[in-house]
């Protein structure tokens, strides 16, 4: 009997800094060769490496054997020619069901910096990908990983832990998503060609804006910025005139004073029929003079305003921890219980293997007391012989599998009274 | 068995508005097909309430401020419905349908077990009346509903609270034209019913009696929506303003319902 068991050692950006992240990060070019390199190593029968900006993991199956994950610390020092993973205050491991819980929620985003960012998911998907195709995975991690994108789905779609925007750019898009639905039909003017304002600007061109303007004091700027995001630049004197014809503003200029005010806006909402206009204020000190939001369908909102939506939505995503553990424990459950039956096949394998041998031999050795005509019914009668006392043991053993209730005894027991262990070595 | 759906009716909006409240406060899409399972098994229960009265009365029952509630709560239900499916979007149910509830307790606790049939009643053009008067004001609840929510978000928003209201309601621009198309359709069904009230009234009593309180309340709810839907085509007036309107159109339709049946005479009631 072999048992086995499923291990990950790793750090992340919780136990370790960027620097000795950056140290042990493995390129995707990478990754294969060293998938081959642990797995010809001998002990381990399947292999899985994940490594991102914030973590590098390895994901083994091999014997229950504490040193061999010792083993695996040299080997891993000795391919990234460092000597971090022996040093256990950075790096982790957990073993089977921790293992697979680690899994789990890395793949939900639960372990992420940033609580619920999606693109872990993928991360996984092509670490998976990856040992695949370097024919490092095996039934055990097949399933497992599977069951890791499925979990990491499941989470997204039933929680809430991946929605709301989570930076500054996003909240202000989804801001102006609550104002307008079909931003496709939009016209955004962006003053101040700077960082934030051009990031904003990004976010918005992303769910395919109308028409996007550009103005900032220095054209050529404006001109750049214009030419990456497909924009229209516009020179500095004349967008106050623009904001007549566009229906969202976004500011982020370096301006001491206010650059849009309630004497400039006020005259320009009739010409607009009145029509809502949003302003995005992402400058400090600010562009917009708050006296706007006394304008009726002006709506003005502030860098504070965005912080505010973010924090929220990440408090929001914390709540939605608890539901996501217990999604995670129900299919951890699942994966285990999987686990058990792998476990029981053999057993079963063995005692018909062991059984069908006893009857092959006893009928070769008898079956001359029969006419030969009866040698085929003589098959028949000691084959279903054979399978109606070999039915209660294996029902016993597929029931302890299915239920866990002494399993591994019912395992052992069967090993012991069908001396299952010395069919193996003959 | 009609005093049994007269109890198991606002039972089962209570229930389903009870999972709506869940469905705007968790925002999960888990159930989202239940939900409409739900309303739909219980409007469908509401039809057949209805049909049993026809049956019982043998005439369509809207003779009494009771019967009526329950008639607008149908409408309202089916007109919902419809803008569920339409829009997709499941957050605002709660709003409606907690109204929806409110009127078919109301109902359920007034509703008398039927009147003698009046002859009046067997009219045609009066049951096209008192359909297009319940289509019409069903809409016009619906229209102040969107409004109410319009003006819900617009200070959320205005007043960066970023509440709930904010992360489970659709964009300030849908609340609008749904409450725009919900107030045009209650608009035409309202010139529709008055139309149809004035030529019911001048056949079946050949005199037109326009200083009947109902009708009074019904020409100002109609004048109120006109100006709305004048003042949103012509002079694009801002959503705030004309959601205001609305509510205002509304209150009008709740003070016909109220003071109107209980406090003043009116050839509107059927003895």
């Amino acid at each position: 009997m072999k048992a086995f068991e499923i291990y990950v050692i790793g750090l992340n950006h919780k136990s370790a800094s960027l620097d000795q992240r950056e140290c042990v990060a493995v390129s995707p070019q990478r990754l294969s060769g060293l998938l081959n390199t642990i797995q010809s190593s001998g002990h381990w029968s399947e292999v899985v490496g994940l490594s991102t900006c914030n973590r590098t993991e390895w994901y083994v199956v091999g014997p229950t054997n504490p040193e061999l994950i010792r083993c695996l610390r040299t080997l891993l020092n000795i391919t990234d020619t460092v000597e971090l993973w022996s040093e256990p205050e950075i790096t982790y491991v957990k073993k089977h069901t921790d293992a697979v819980r680690h899994l789990f929620r890395v793949a939900s985003g639960l372990d992420s910096q940033v609580i619920g960012e999606s693109q872990i998911l993928s991360q996984v998907k092509d670490a998976f990908t990856v040992a695949m195709e370097a024919n490092t995975t095996g039934p055990i991690f097949n399933n497992l990983f599977q069951t890791a994108l499925h979990v990491g789905k499941r989470v997204r779609t039933e929680t809430e832990i991946g929605a709301g925007a989570i930076s500054i750019s996003s909240a202000a898009v989804e801001l102006a998503n609550k104002i307008f639905s079909d931003l496709s039909k939009r016209t955004v003017l962006l003053i101040g060609a700077g960082e934030t304002g051009d990031l904003t600007a990004q976010h918005l061109q992303a769910k395919e804006i109308k028409t996007l303007y550009i103005t900032n004091r220095t054209f050529s700027r404006a001109e750049e910025v214009a030419g990456k995001l497909g924009g229209y630049p516009l020179p500095f004197e004349s967008f106050a005139e623009k904001i007549a014809e566009v229906d969202i503003v976004i500011s982020a200029t370096n301006s001491p004073h206010y650059i849009v005010d309630t004497d400039l806006v006020k005259p320009l909402m009739s010409r607009r029929q009145n029509r809502p206009l949003f302003f995005i204020d992402i400058a400090v000190p600010r562009d917009i003079d708050p006296q706007l939001r006394r304008i009726d369908n002006v709506f003005v909102n502030y860098i504070d305003d965005l912080n505010t939506i973010v924090q929220k939505n990440l408090n929001l995503r914390k709540e939605e921890i608890p539901a996501a553990n217990r999604i995670i424990q129900g299919e951890i459950g699942q994966y285990k219980d999987w686990l058990k039956s792998l476990e029981v096949k053999p057993v079963i394998a063995s005692l018909h293997k062991k059984f069908e041998n006893v009857r092959k031999t006893e009928v070769e050795k008898n079956k001359k007391y029969f006419h030969q005509e009866d040698w085929e019914d003589l098959e028949k009668l000691t084959t279903s012989l054979m399978k109606k006392f070999l039915h209660i043991p294996l029902m016993q053993l597929r029931e302890a599998a299915q239920n866990g209730n002494g399993q591994m005894k019912r395992i052992e027991a069967a090993y012991e009274l069908f001396n299952l262990g010395s069919d193996d070595e003959e | 068995m009609i005093d049994l759906l007269k109890i198991l009716l606002p039972v089962g909006y209570v229930i389903v508005t009870a999972l709506y409240t869940w469905r705007f406060f968790s925002d999960s899409r888990r159930f989202g097909t239940g939900l409409i399972i739900a309303l739909v098994l219980t409007l469908g229960l509401h039809i057949f309430y209805l049909y049993s009265r026809i049956t019982l009365l043998q005439h369509f029952p809207t003779t009494s401020p009771a019967e009526l509630l329950s008639l607008i709560a149908l409408a309202m239900g089916i007109i919902y419905l419809w803008i569920e499916f339409r829009l997709n979007v499941q957050t605002t149910g709660v709003f409606v349908l907690s109204v929806i509830t409110v009127f078919q307790v109301l109902s359920s606790a007034f509703i008398t077990s039927g009147r003698l049939p009046d002859p009046l009643l067997s009219s045609p053009l009066f049951s096209l009346h008192t359909s297009a008067a319940i289509l019409g004001y069903s809409a016009i609840a619906i229209s102040a509903l969107y409004a109410t929510l319009y003006l819900l978000l617009f200070y959320d928003i205005k007043g960066s609270k970023f509440s709930i209201v904010y992360s489970r309601l659709p964009a300030l621009e849908v609340l609008d034209s749904m409450h725009i198309k919900a107030a045009t359709a209650g608009f035409s069904f309202l010139t529709f019913t008055i139309i149809l009230g004035i030529v019911w009234l001048k056949l079946t009593f050949d005199q037109v009696l326009l200083l009947d309180w109902k009708i009074v309340t019904a020409f100002i709810t109609w004048g109120i929506f006109g100006v709305v839907l004048a003042s949103y085509r012509l002079f694009r007036w801002s959503g705030k303003r004309l959601a205001y309107f609305s509510l205002s159109g509304f209150m009008t339709i709740v003070i016909s319902l109220t003071v109107v049946n209980y406090f003043l005479t009116s050839f509107h009631r059927f003895p």
